[in-house]
């Protein structure tokens, strides 16, 4: 593939798809950040007193914490006091009550992103509590749920309503102070998606929520926390596209599972958000810390990830393996092109006794992008007979690209029995050779051997993500062969 | 970084150390600045990821200040295997002719560095210090040999001379600190084979930093053991640099046995086309020794290779380590790298950590990388149960095996044998082995 074939060249050129800003009056408090702004945000969320201290220690400690940089990624600067933090969408009252409450310019959003609530929604079973900026807008199959005893709302009528889950399992396991990003987001979190399965409760359908960035210059600082009980069973997807935007934008969320004996979470991410332009200008920074805990036994927390946007990630969903026999998965496929620049992985840490994990990496890299893998694998003394397989895999396109490999595995229980394997290669010439010469365009031939590449991963996401996660896959290597 | 408030002293004493060294003005200010940027760098700290997985504690516990010049008690040299060949012994860190033996072959001059530095021309090793380092390496070990380094072998092979059998070079410690250096050049299209030895009574609290630079010509070989049999209370730090021109192939061998913690930092930057690199070494980890393997390979040039094989073994309290990275820079076209670390671990407190790591900045290249730590395979012990044999040796036998395969690389068959014997020799029902493999 030494030369440009010219029909792909019209796709290098390909523009993000899902680019438009929706003109809403938002009720946006002006940059910067100090206590005061993070009482307003308190204040206005109406959040009881401890909140409201959790988030000044959280900021208090933030204070003396350092921006990370031993990530394999290179950004300008961010200034935390040019970010507006607050922005929440006027509606004519306190809240939707139903779908005819919400304002219709979100709902035509919602259409041009391709989920329409009340059909799609419907008929894909899927229930979505839509976020858009920062403040939940719609929730659907709030009845349903409800009769399974599902608790499925948004973080701040969590608040409301569920404070004593809440000052439970808030922080349990990413705690305020754990790094730079989750206390600034135990700081100034302003709303986000909060489960809770009640014992023995299979919930009855996937629940999704779609994040979406659009007031200009505001971070998103969502704020997840799944609980499942004794014996549940919850698939939460998790999808996000974002707006055409110029100036780089943060976004540091914080998901927290918790997994108690005998449940089971399965956490499904599509993340598309804006990767700049193929100049590498604009894009959104995704700093994000998500980890699960498995409290009990034969608990299992599994995490897939489509990473195909943003301009740079730094991603690692981990799970803590505490009680015995639980077991902890991660499947992903982070793929990047132009300028993108992601640093994704995950850490397994295995407490318990006969804990099991499994790590599927697979990463794409084309254009001038960096994708790096990085893993931690600790075998803690107390884990008798634990296990992990762990396999990293990445494919190159294009001589300027970069993909890097960092895992650490630390074993200290003599019964443990770890494996790690990665390989590092160009897209196979022969198989595009061989494609193409059966018929396939360069662009088919392409996707088709990076769609098997994936396959191990895809086929571990709820179907109608894995169809989504393929399209997208498409798109962003779009013109990335040449 | 910043040196903490007890760090201070021993490196204040370091600064009134150099003083007592040999050499003109020249050497003086080029020590001193190697150690004004040691201090800018600090003392490493668990917290700096190339020291994460050493004991730093005992490294605190060492006296640094380079040992004097003092007669030698009984300096037990029957460990060595008998290969035959010349052999220069240097004792703390200097040269010692009295238990060196055998004339160098044609083709080889030896100048000894503390030779140049009565001729006060430190200019030798001035770049590779103050340079920018893009790799962004630890260079601290370098620096502290840098700073105190007053003897070692200075080396030169002839262009197109294959040196036959091995040159040796040994490198004893009585106690204090030692920072023996090493430079070898191999002319184009010659080639060496070099093997070094680790040596120390089990008694000497010694502490040695060696630093090695070896740079390969066109077309030149090397091959490059290294048997570390150092003391039960000797803190070992070597460092090795290596560059290599088109078609020039290293091989380097690692043998770790003893020390109390014993590291490696091993750099090679495959700088011509076709030029390779083969690395394998075993460590066997047992009581509360501590070894560590750190390479980075970096591919330079296009058509280049990397294989590294590392085994490791610790049991007891041992704690042991392979932090490996290679770098595939731009333009670096059909690169072929391999990385594999196998580890078993047969203590109940004892540790293992790998990170064998990838970066790579082209596209067309092949790498892969497997690291696998765990027990022996319970089913293949139980065969062995069945066929008659005591856990314990069947433990040994399988112990024995899983280091084969690098044993096996060892040449030449003196000094595989003498390895072989080591190993056997740490493991319970040695005898019974050796019937075995008879």
């Amino acid at each position: 593939m030494s030369s440009t074939p010219p029909d792909l060249d019209q796709l290098v050129g390909q523009k993000y798809r899902h680019g438009f800003v929706t003109v809403i009056d938002s009720d946006t408090v002006p940059p910067g950040l100090d206590e005061d702004v993070i009482r307003l945000i308190s204040r206005k969320k109406g959040e009881p007193a401890f909140l409201l201290d959790w988030r000044l220690k959280a900021y208090r400690h933030w204070l003396s914490m350092h921006e990370p940089r031993w990530a394999h990624v290179r950004y300008t600067p961010i200034d935390y006091q040019a970010i507006s933090y607050y922005s929440a969408p006027k509606t004519s009252s306190d809240g939707p009550k139903s779908l005819a409450d919400v304002d219709p310019k979100l709902l035509a959003t919602y259409e041009k992103l391709g989920v329409p609530l009340h059909e799609r929604a419907r008929l894909a079973g899927v229930a979505v509590d839509a976020v858009f900026d920062s403040v939940s807008v719609a929730t659907t199959f709030k009845a349903r749920l409800a009769e399974a005893g599902v608790i499925f709302c948004p973080f701040s009528d969590a608040v409301r309503d569920h404070p004593a889950l809440l000052e439970r399992y808030l922080g349990s396991v990413v705690p305020p102070h754990d790094n730079f990003f989750a206390a600034l987001n135990s700081a100034v979190f302003t709303d986000g998606s909060f489960v809770y399965l009640p014992k023995g409760v299979r919930c009855p359908m996937e629940l999704s929520t779609y994040f979406r960035i659009n007031a200009a210059k505001t971070g998103q600082f969502e704020r997840t926390l799944i609980i499942a009980d004794e014996g549940s069973h919850v698939s939460y997807l998790e999808g996000c596209t974002a707006p055409m935007r110029d100036e780089n934008q943060l976004h540091a969320a914080v998901v927290e599972l918790i997994a108690e004996t005998d449940a089971t979470i399965k956490y499904s991410t599509v993340q598309n958000w804006y990767p700049g332009d193929e100049h590498g200008v604009g894009g959104i920074y995704n700093f994000v810390t998500k980890r699960g805990e498995c409290r009990g036994q034969n608990a299992r927390i599994s995490w897939t990830q489509v990473e195909t946007g943003s301009a740079i990630t730094w991603k690692y969903p981990s799970c803590v393996l505490r009680g015995d026999n639980s077991v902890g998965e991660f499947y992903s496929v982070a793929v990047t092109n132009h300028y993108q620049q992601a640093d994704t992985g995950t850490k397994m840490i295995h407490i318990g006794r006969n804990t099991r994990s499994t790590i599927v990496s697979k990463g794409i890299s084309a254009g001038h992008a960096q994708n790096s893998y990085r893993g931690l694998v600790k075998v803690l003394p107390s884990a008798d007979g634990a296990r992990n397989y762990t396999q990293c895999d990445s494919l190159l396109m294009g001589a300027r690209c970069g993909a890097n490999t960092f895992p650490s595995v630390e074993v200290r229980n003599p019964t443990a029995t770890v494996e790690h394997e990665a390989t590092t290669s160009k897209i196979g010439e022969d198989q595009l050779f061989y494609l193409r010469s059966r018929g396939l365009s360069a662009e088919d031939a392409v996707n088709m051997v990076v769609s098997g590449f994936c396959k191990t991963v895809f086929k571990e996401l709820p179907m109608e993500f894995a169809v989504e996660a393929q399209n997208l896959l498409a798109v962003s290597l779009e013109g990335a062969v040449g | 970084m910043s040196a903490s408030a007890e760090q201070a002293t021993p490196l204040a004493a370091l600064a009134r150390a150099q003083d007592a060294l040999p050499g003109g003005p020249g050497w003086a200010e080029w020590r001193a600045r190697a150690l004004e940027r040691l201090l800018a760098l600090g003392l490493p700290t668990p917290r700096d990821d190339a020291w994460k997985y050493t004991n730093l504690r005992i490294l605190g516990k060492r006296t640094l200040v380079p040992a004097l010049p003092r007669p030698l008690g009984t300096v037990a040299l029957d460990v060595l295997p008998p290969v035959a060949g010349p052999r220069l012994v240097f004792v703390d860190g200097r040269f010692h002719p009295g238990l060196s033996a055998g004339a160098l072959p044609a083709g080889v001059t030896l100048t000894p560095f503390a030779a140049l530095i009565e001729r006060g021309q430190p200019a030798l090793l001035g770049p590779a210090l103050t340079g920018p380092d893009p790799s962004a390496i630890d260079v601290r070990i370098r620096l502290l040999n840098a700073c105190f380094a007053v003897d070692g072998a200075v080396l030169a092979v002839a262009p197109d001379t294959a040196v036959a059998g091995p040159l040796q070079i040994v490198y004893v410690a009585t106690g204090g600190g030692a920072y023996p250096r090493t430079e070898v050049e191999l002319g184009a299209g010659s080639a060496l084979d070099l093997i070094e030895y680790h040596v120390a009574a089990d008694d000497a609290e010694a502490f040695v930093a060696l630093a090695s630079d070896l740079r390969l010509g066109p077309g030149a070989r090397l091959t490059h053991s290294c048997f570390q049999l150092a003391g039960a209370h000797t803190v070992l730090l070597d460092d090795a640099k290596v560059t290599l021109a088109a078609d020039a192939r290293y091989r380097h061998r690692l043998v770790a046995l003893g020390g109390q913690v014993a590291r490696l930092d091993l750099r090679v930057a495959l700088a011509g086309h076709g030029a390779s690199a083969e690395l394998a070494g075993l460590f066997l980890a047992d009581g509360r020794r501590e070894h560590h393997v750190r390479t980075l390979i970096e591919h330079r040039a296009p058509g280049t290779r990397s294989d590294q094989s590392y085994r490791g073994v610790a049991t007891d309290r041992a704690r042991g380590s392979y932090d490996g990275k290679v770098i595939v820079h731009p333009g670096a076209a059909g690169t072929e790298s391999r990385q594999s670390s196998r580890n078993l671990l047969l203590g109940r407190e004892a540790a293992v950590d790998t990170r064998p790591q990838l970066q790579i900045e082209t596209d067309d290249v092949k790498c892969s990388h497997g690291a696998t730590t765990g027990a022996l395979d319970e089913q293949v012990l139980f065969y062995l149960l069945t066929r008659g044999l005591d856990r314990d040796t069947a433990r040994a036998l399988l112990t024995y095996a899983f280091l084969g395969e690098v044993l096996g690389l060892l040449a030449p068959e003196a000094l595989r044998r003498a390895v072989e014997a080591r190993v056997l020799g740490r493991l319970p029902a040695a005898a019974l082995i050796r019937e075995f493999l008879a």
